[in-house]
């Protein structure tokens, strides 16, 4: 998730009624386990997510994820150093 | 400091931890070098088998090249394999993946076979374990796949993805 989240950083996130395009979000994938990602195309039901690094995984690898395996937004993170 | 805290919670297992990772540095990975070594060591294995010459001299060089370049495209399998299983799959497709590591020791294996000998089933089942390595690949990209005899000796069923464009 560079440039978003640096490697080894701490973060803080926050479970939300509802989420937008742009959260940076923690998932329960299932089949990726936890994971960091930005969520994207969001609707009631589900949402795409996709990484900030143009090398990451395609949206398309992860595939659509249901609102219910979305566990918080990212709201505040520590990076190393700090 | 406050990096220092929680990196000392960090280690009393008190947090929980999530990945973020991107692909690797350069991100391009295919199976299929891999598969044409590998089908290539059968058609090393038919050469040495098949090849025929007058002078013997020609012969044993024919069959010495044979086994040179044998050894060469198994040792290639297993590289370019390594590599994937190595650089590409990481911590989420190898829980989602998890025979994945007893695939690719068993082409190891039979690399190593088809190194030893010049036995074709072999060189067979060397094809086999790495089209279905290809397939575990392309099934990780979301990309289908298809079997398709190659246009060339010795015309084995090779696993080919179906590209959008």
């Amino acid at each position: 998730m560079r440039p978003v989240l640096s490697p080894g950083a701490f973060a803080l996130f926050k479970r939300q009624a509802a989420y937008r395009d742009g959260d940076v979000v923690l998932v329960d994938h299932p089949r990726f386990g936890r994971i960091v990602k930005r969520a994207i195309d969001v609707t009631a039901e589900r949402l795409w997510l996709e990484g900030a690094n143009a090398r990451s995984v395609s949206r398309e690898s992860i595939g659509p994820v249901a609102r219910d395996h979305i566990r918080g937004k990212l709201v505040y993170q520590i990076e190393r150093g700090t | 400091m406050i990096y220092s805290i929680l990196n000392h919670l960090d280690r009393k297992g008190l947090i929980r931890h999530a990945s973020a990772h991107c692909d690797i540095p350069c991100g391009i990975y295919d199976p299929g070098p891999a598969l044409i070594a590998a089908v290539s060591v059968v058609r090393l294995m038919d050469i040495a088998h098949d090849g025929a010459s007058d002078d013997p001299v020609a012969l044993a060089n024919l069959r010495a090249r044979c086994t040179l370049r044998k050894e060469e495209e198994a040792e290639k399998v297993k590289q370019e394999i390594r590599v994937i299983w190595g650089d590409y799959f990481k911590a989420p497709l190898l829980e989602a993946h998890p025979n994945v590591h007893g695939l690719v020791h068993s082409i190891m294996q039979k690399a190593s076979a088809c190194k030893q000998d010049v036995h074709r089933e072999d060189g067979l089942a060397l094809v086999e374990l790495v089209n279905e390595f290809a397939e575990l690949f392309w099934k990780t990209k979301s990309v289908e796949t298809v079997r398709k005899t190659c246009p060339y000796p010795p015309q084995l069923k090779l696993v080919y993805p179906v590209l959008a464009d």
